[in-house]
């Protein structure tokens, strides 16, 4: 009985914050459809802040500065306050220039400002964990039920205040002619404008309170542990977000009842679970995925939210933009139209260049970054299939590319060399049995990954292909016997074919570069084909699509099981180049990071992913060597994520749009007709 | 502008011509490690150690040291690039840093192409001994350092049960398996494994399970930022256990996060603050001077790694010029370089021989613990 009453006392501190940061998600998502990745950031700098402003001094960018030493309440006060203001902020410059962009743009502006904003506190307050100052509550003894369950005195304060500001956040959507206004933009906002509501206006404010509550829930969440660090917030958002969807995502008492039945099912989970700590990240998601599989709107949802969300995937563009760099990006656009439309005849050319820079480049360093760029091209190749061809958010394409390479290092190295004695390059031609053959396994895979989503739309569907990557990571962490869980494989061969050993940096480049010329030909032809038209249709409009007689079932199978093969071949070659794999390489952050070099290059078309990949790592590389950066090195991460805000904000639509490949009638494209105008 | 480029550059050339500073050379130390991301603190603590270490070879004179740093954020696909980089980049002499076992892990089949010297000072995983001719690295394995710890909990300390924690990367799980292993063999019961993930804050319910098996002792396998966490929410659900850590909570930092609740946790590690040889407490001195805190345990590594590069670098430079081979043999030779964390000497495997230190936090400072073996 204590055991199980300790465990539901800390179920409830755990949900009670989690709920607090589900509301301020689901708020901002309710007003304007957009999944803020840069929650937890506002999260971590409300923890930041408060402790700030309680010490009597700080230190910031290594020095020290004197700071005010207020209490609790009035720094938190503050904090809220300023949190709220950047806030807004970050709304006016990131994601009001992009209310008609491309769907996938504003999400991708919002990784890249909870890039910068980490980066900038780790530039501010520094690597290490700031200790959360003591309050005077605090430093009473525990309170004792029982005889054995203990909950300290701010544990009850937490839940208090968190109860307080969900009720008091109710009243006010409610109740006040703003909260109403929210309500009705929420609705409609073309209707809302027509009745007189100031939208954008309104938005700014559902930002500043969605923002305020993060700092709040963040502030109590380092209360609670103690600490502030300029990572806390990844983690906490994730689960904001895992609680919103649970509860039905744009429902503020659906929230609220999300956050308390994943803190109480992920502190019940682990404590009855055999080693339940190293799994309650999968508990957590494992709940996800099965009421969504039940009940897609989630507990406290409307089923209507559940559609794919509001704009399209590919059409708009972006509101502004100095006349002179639209040319510019005309130019871009243009010839690489033309490339496109040159057809087999570009390809070609462009292998030839890939041929001549790869016989050409002196330096194996860079040899190796370019053989970065063509495998992750290829990896972001085989995501756009779902993504860019199919329209559907994937989350989880990362967990394709781990099965692809375990696969491979646990045939080569587990088995045949631990077990059987076999050395690797008596069986160099595995290697080339295991491409296909991870592929189909990952293929498999991402059937049996995408059967359960099928009902789902929009932003469900990506919350839960999330949860399935995390789960296949953190199973890969945790099954030692097949992964090796955290020590990783290692000694995986490098490539060799008929006895000859292909390890080198450049010979490396060219196998890479051979099937890069595979996977997107094979993309290329069955894009080409009947099923990519069905892709195409259902991604511009599902319902219209199925209405004609497709069925748009089977068609999404077909563009997991493509997308899953490209990741589990690709991974394959992945875990020879590398040598060594583990689960730190098939993170969530890789995950976010395809979608990225996907959605900067261009959704929908061949060359995008690769011209993502060559931007991102390429700049990445040359970063290192900046002076600045040698200082600061986290400085790099935040000059990145402000060029790809800038890059989005200017460009939604990618880079390469123009190159996408044509498949419906001329003249009916939405994105084209509004370039054209 | 031209003209005293020139005169520069003709000053150089009689420089390198004169005889007596012939051997003046310029040592490239490429560093890699976390820098920035989650797991920075301990790359920037190295990189603290060495930078000092660096500033005193070049007061001494002779050869100069420079540091070309390059940030692997802790992320495994960062290895081989920066590997690469290192390799291609022919000023490089040697590398050092490393924060994870499995970025080095990754990193090896690419320096040994190249045949470029490693000097690692903060990857435990017994999976790098003997890995490659050409890494070393001057911190003791984690078997080791576990298995010593384990038998001074049993034997030194007289505990009868224990729980272990541990987090569950190649550092925790190896750590916690020497320890019960050892701590077993010596007779002490352990109680129950848990593990957790690295980056956890809420220990709550694993805690309330440790509290209902009611152990002597709790031994967390891990680091300071979690141990700390571990201790203070520990304490605030009433358990009395005594607490048991590695050298990965040797740190200032366990005291500042962890306040009162890390009081009377004992950990172990190759470097005692405490201890006043003056080699220590030149390094202390200096150490605050220049970063106005007090070093961790990964500080004085670094600091160790560089006054080791230094030596090796005076052995190579006695026979010729010094190259990533001759730097390499001479690391092999080095012989008892007197340190802050004790003599270096290197074995074939590429491991360091060392003493450790037991711990225990008294009054929020690491102090020698009462009961030594």
């Amino acid at each position: 009985m204590d055991y199980l009453g300790q465990l539901l006392a800390n179920g409830l501190v755990l949900g009670a914050i989690y709920a607090l940061a589900a509301v301020a998600f689901t708020l901002v998502y309710g007003v304007v459809r957009l999944v803020n990745f840069a929650f937890g950031e506002l999260f971590m700098l409300g923890a930041f802040l408060t402790a700030s402003l309680m010490l009597p001094e700080v230190r910031l960018i290594g020095m020290v500065v004197p700071m005010p030493g207020f209490s609790l309440p009035v720094a938190a006060a503050g904090a809220i306050l300023l949190t709220g203001a950047l806030g807004v902020l970050v709304d006016r410059i990131a994601y009001r220039p992009l209310r008609n962009a491309p769907r996938l743009a504003p999400l991708i502006t919002s990784i890249a400002v909870s890039v910068v904003l980490q980066s900038l506190a780790q530039t501010v307050w520094g690597a290490e964990e700031l200790r959360f100052p003591e309050f005077h509550l605090a430093t009473l003894p525990p309170v004792v039920l029982f005889d054995s369950i203990y909950l300290s005195v701010m544990d009850l304060v937490v839940m208090a205040t968190a109860l307080a500001a969900m009720l008091g956040l109710s009243a006010f959507i409610a109740r006040s002619s703003l909260g109403r206004a929210m309500r009705a933009s929420a609705e409609d906002q073309m209707a809302a404008t027509l009745v007189g509501i100031p939208v954008n206006r309104v938005v700014a404010a559902a930002f500043a309170i969605g923002s305020g509550f993060a700092a709040l829930a963040g502030l109590l969440y380092a209360q609670t542990y103690g600490f502030a660090h300029s990572s806390m917030g990844f983690l906490p958002g994730l689960k904001a977000l895992t609680a919103a969807v649970l509860g039905g995502i744009g429902s503020i008492p659906g929230a609220a009842l999300g956050g308390l039945i994943l803190g109480l099912v992920e502190a019940l989970g682990s404590g009855y679970l055999p080693n339940g700590t190293a799994w309650k990240d999968a508990i957590s998601f494992v709940l996800l995925v099965g009421l969504l599989y039940l009940r897609p709107q989630g507990l406290l949802g409307k089923p209507e939210l559940n559609s794919a969300g509001r704009g399209s995937l590919l059409g708009g563009a972006s509101e502004f933009g100095a006349g002179w760099l639209r040319a510019a990006f005309a130019k871009v656009d243009g010839g690489l139209a033309r490339a496109a439309a040159a057809g087999p005849r570009a390809a070609l050319a462009l292998l030839a260049v890939a041929i001549l820079v790869g016989l050409l480049v002196p330096s194996d360093y860079w040899l190796r970054i370019l053989t970065m760029v063509v495998i992750y091209g290829m990896l972001a190749s085989g995501l756009n299939v779902i993504v860019g061809f199919a329209g559907l958010l994937d989350l989880g394409f990362v967990a394709f590319w781990a099965v692809g390479s375990y696969l491979t290092s646990i045939l080569f190295v587990l088995v045949l060399k631990d077990q059987f004695g076999v050395a690797p390059a008596d069986i160099w031609w595995l290697l080339y049995l295991n491409l296909p053959l991870a592929g189909l396994l990952a293929a498999g895979f991402a059937v049996i990954l995408g059967t359960p989503t099928l009902r789902l739309r929009g932003d469900y569907l990506a919350i839960m292909t999330l949860g399935f990557g995390e789960i296949v990571r953190v199973v890969a962490i945790n099954w030692m016997d097949l992964t090796n869980g955290p020590m990783g494989i290692r000694g995986i061969p490098a490539p060799n074919l008929f006895g000859i050993a292909l390890g080198s940096p450049r010979a490396q480049f060219f196998f890479a570069l051979a099937l890069a010329v595979l996977v997107v030909f094979a993309i290329a032809r069955l894009v080409r084909s009947y099923v990519g038209r069905a892709w195409v249709a259902i991604r511009e409009d599902e319902e219209a699509a199925e209405a004609m007689g497709v069925p748009t079932a089977r068609y999404k199978l077909y563009a997991y099981a493509a997308s899953g093969f490209v990741g589990g071949f690709v991974g394959v070659f992945y875990a020879h180049t590398q040598q060594y794999i583990s689960p730190l390489n098939f993170s969530l952050f890789e995950n976010i990071l395809l979608l990225m070099l996907v959605v900067l290059g261009g959704l929908g078309t061949f060359i995008g992913p690769f011209i993502g990949a060559l931007i991102w790592i390429v700049f990445l590389q040359l970063a290192l060597d900046l002076p600045f950066v040698q200082a600061y090195p986290e400085t790099r991460f935040a000059l990145l994520g402000i060029v790809l805000i800038v890059l989005m904000v200017f460009r939604p639509q990618g880079l390469a749009a123009s190159a996408r490949v044509a498949l419906t009638m001329p003249g009916t494209r939405p994105a084209k007709a509004k370039e054209a105008a | 502008m031209t003209i005293t480029r020139i005169a520069a550059a003709m000053l150089g050339i009689g420089l390198l011509a004169s005889p007596g500073l012939a051997r003046a050379e310029e040592i490239t130390i490429g560093f890699t490690a976390a820098l920035s991301g989650d797991f920075a603190a301990f790359g920037l603590n190295m990189r603290k150690g060495l930078d000092l270490a660096v500033d005193a070879l070049n007061k001494k004179g002779g050869n100069t040291y420079k540091i070309d740093a390059v940030d692997d954020r802790g992320e495994a696909r960062e290895g081989v690039l920066i590997a690469q980089r290192f390799c291609s980049d022919k000023n490089v002499d040697v590398v050092m840093g490393y924060s994870f076992s499995s970025i080095a892990l990754a990193a090896i089949p690419v320096f040994n192409e190249c045949k470029l010297p490693v000097l690692a000072s903060a990857v435990t995983s017994p999976a790098l001994s003997n890995v490659s001719p050409y890494f070393r690295r001057n911190v003791l394995t984690d078997a080791v350092q576990g298995a010593m710890m384990g038998d001074y909990a049993a034997k030194t300390l007289g505990l009868k049960s224990i729980y272990v924690l541990n987090q569950q990367d190649d550092y925790g799980i190896g750590v916690a398996k020497a320890f019960s292993a050892a701590a077993e063999k010596d007779g002490a019961k352990i109680l129950g494994t848990e593990s957790y993930l690295l980056g956890s804050k809420d220990f709550r319910t694993l805690l309330t399970k440790v509290r209902a098996a009611k152990p002597d002792a709790i031994f967390i396998g891990g680091f300071y930022t979690e141990a700390a966490k571990i201790a203070e929410q520990a304490r605030a659900l009433g358990i009395k256990a005594q607490l048991l850590s590695t050298d990965g909570a040797l740190n200032v930092e366990l005291m500042k996060l962890g306040r009162s609740a890390a009081e009377g946790m004992i950990v172990y590690g190759m470097f005692d603050p405490a201890v006043a040889t003056p080699a220590t407490e030149s390094f202390l001195t200096a150490y605050k001077a220049t970063f106005k805190e007090d070093p961790s345990a990964w500080a004085a590594l670094g600091y160790d790694a560089g006054m080791a590069l230094g030596a090796a670098v005076e052995l190579a430079a006695k026979d010729g010029p010094v190259t990533r081979e001759s730097l390499n043999t001479a690391f092999g030779k080095l012989k008892d370089v007197p340190g802050v964390t004790g003599p270096t000497t290197f074995d074939p495997s590429g491991d360091r021989a060392g003493a450790l230190y037991f711990l225990e936090v008294k009054d929020g400072k690491f102090g020698l613990a009462p009961k030594q073996p």
